[in-house]
């Protein structure tokens, strides 16, 4: 066989073996990104977390006095930046009625444009709960939408 | 055998134990992630940070974690969980005063106070 034949021959070898490597490197690489994305995915505990809360502000209101943003954001000491809260408060007896709201509004936007059906990528958790309250003997009905942020902790 | 088939076998053998050896990586890579290794740190804070919130005062949380590290700050109200290299943090909101007790170093303990 001719020197220069020879040296093709190799020269073709050489690259179908870098092709199989490469094609394993390839698949071993998707694999990794496919798996590795589905198993270290982050869990959303928002829905736990808002729930836990809500308790906690119906806790807070437990007398007329304290139907005020400033008692209520002095009893939660939330940091403001991750929560959006409205709580309305109605009297079953009397015709009182307030509504309580703090909190970051970016989220509020959000929550609207999302049952506006806005789709985010990354979206706040947005939840409604309604509870029946004796405040100082008095029946009353709090209706509480608690939005949490906290998107980088909670969404991959 | 003649040289030409020499090589051969050698490029083949390479290639063999070089696709065994991602194999065997890829096999115990899975097993970790499978017993959820990868995300014991975000579950153990995420966890802890639950419990806080919805702890009473007078409130002592034991927690057993595997050779891990857990540490609390008060002040940023954050759980900071590190195992096997990961490392995560999650922020609590309970306004009650928290203070946190390394027992050895698979176990500690919470306590919330008013």
């Amino acid at each position: 066989m001719p020197e220069r034949m020879k040296k093709a021959q190799i020269g073709g070898e050489f690259v179908i073996w870098i092709y199989r490597f490469l094609l394993i490197g390839a698949i071993a690489f998707a694999l990794v990104i496919i798996i590795g994305n589905k198993y270290t995915e982050k869990f959303d505990v928002r829905q736990m977390e808002s729930s836990i809360l809500s308790e906690k502000i119906i806790d807070c209101m437990n007398s007329r006095s304290n139907l005020y943003p400033e008692s209520l954001k002095t009893c939660l000491n939330l940091n403001e930046f991750n929560y959006y809260i409205i709580a309305n408060i109605t009297s079953l007896e009397t015709g009182f009625n307030t509504s309580i709201i703090f909190g970051n509004n970016d989220l509020k936007v959000q929550c609207d444009l999302i049952n506006r059906g806005t789709k985010f990528a990354k979206p706040p958790l947005c939840s409604n709960y309604k509870y029946l309250l004796l405040i100082d003997d008095e029946k009353m009905k709090a209706e509480l939408e608690v939005d949490i942020g906290k998107h980088d902790k909670n969404l991959q | 055998m003649n040289k030409k088939g020499a090589e051969d076998l050698l490029m083949n053998v390479i290639y063999l134990v070089i696709v065994v050896m991602i194999l065997a990586m890829f096999t115990v890579w899975i097993g970790g992630l499978s017993t959820g290794k990868l995300t014991k740190a975000q579950t153990l804070s995420k966890e802890i940070a639950l419990l806080i919130d919805s702890a009473e005062p007078e409130t002592i949380l034991s927690i057993a974690h595997d050779s891990g590290n857990v540490s609390i700050n008060p002040e940023k109200k954050e759980i900071t969980v590190f195992i096997d290299k990961s490392e995560f943090s999650y922020d609590y909101f309970s306004r009650y005063k928290i203070s946190f007790s390394n027992i050895n170093e698979t176990y500690s303990t919470i306590k919330i106070e008013k």
